[in-house]
């Protein structure tokens, strides 16, 4: 089997000659002063992935935002319409209503046991 | 004596050692990516900008790079991607860096020292397709084998030995042409 050299010495003739052709030149020096340009322009460490966590916070923060704001306008409106039912009732007397509530029932319990006997 | 890829991206990974880990990255590789990025743009001013710009997105790149990924064809890639963004928006000034290589009184040009052949060789690879000329270099002045070009590039292997084997008989026709 052919190898490429091979193909190219059989079929191009002249390309392979100038194989080592090298014709481009570069100023003396210069790869010793482009090393010295790249590492000038690299002074700022490259960001590293921890970075990302931050950016993790920062979407979580304004979710909560997000999730608040909203909140303040459905919980608002449940708070109010709270209200309209109970009037002025604070949870306390709310509470206190249906313990009263309660014990007239158990009182009820017990006439019934009584008239039973 | 350069330090091996993995080396170099396990010194890159250690705390206040990213720069000495970039620098030998930059020896390592500066001439080979600066001759394939002068073999695409020719004239040596641009390919010193191209070739700075390239190891710039390897040092921001670096972080996110994944060590089983191959260090040398990412670079590559890189460097290839910002030749081909500048050829396209430097259309004119790349033809006319080709059509300054200069066949007859080459003294005027300081960075071109080759042979009349050599300047028509040149001249030559300048009339072939952008992805038609990146195969040629990589692999006629690279010596880069195809399952290489094909990370680079993307494609078959196949493909790019079709795309090899016109760029030369191109080029071959070309130099032989007494005309």
């Amino acid at each position: 089997m052919k190898t490429t050299n091979e193909h190219i010495e059989n079929e191009f003739p002249t390309l392979d000659k100038l194989k080592t052709a090298k014709g481009m030149n570069t100023p003396e020096g210069f790869f010793d002063s482009l090393s010295s340009s790249i590492m000038e322009q690299t002074t700022e460490q490259p960001k590293q992935k921890k970075t990302s966590i931050y950016r993790v916070f920062a979407y979580a923060a304004s979710i909560a935002i997000v999730v608040g704001i909203s909140s303040t306008f459905f919980f608002g409106n449940d708070n109010e319409s709270t209200t309209e039912l109970f009037g002025e009732m604070t949870v306390n007397e709310y509470l206190e209503d249906f313990s009263e509530i309660d014990l007239e029932l158990e009182d009820a319990l017990q006439f019934d046991e009584i008239a039973m006997n | 004596m350069h330090l091996d890829d993995q080396d170099i991206l396990t010194l890159f990974t250690t705390k206040g050692k990213e720069q000495i880990a970039f620098g030998h990255l930059v020896n390592k590789y500066q001439e080979r990516l600066y001759w394939h990025i002068r073999k695409m743009v020719i004239n040596h001013e641009d390919a010193n900008d191209v070739t700075q710009n390239s190891f710039i997105k390897v040092w921001k790149g670096l972080p996110k790079f994944k060590k089983e990924a191959n260090l040398f064809t990412w670079m590559y890639r890189i460097a290839t991607n910002e030749t081909l963004n500048f050829i396209k928006s430097n259309k004119k000034r790349v033809a006319q860096s080709i059509d300054d290589i200069q066949i007859e009184n080459r003294k005027d040009d300081s960075f071109f020292s080759g042979e009349e052949i050599e300047a028509k060789l040149y001249k030559a690879i300048g009339t072939l397709p952008d992805k038609q000329k990146l195969v040629f270099n990589m692999k006629y002045f690279e010596e880069l084998k195809y399952t290489e070009i094909a990370d680079i590039l993307g494609g078959s292997v196949g493909s790019l030995k079709a795309s090899y084997h016109h760029a030369q008989k191109k080029i071959e026709a070309h130099l032989t042409n007494t005309d």
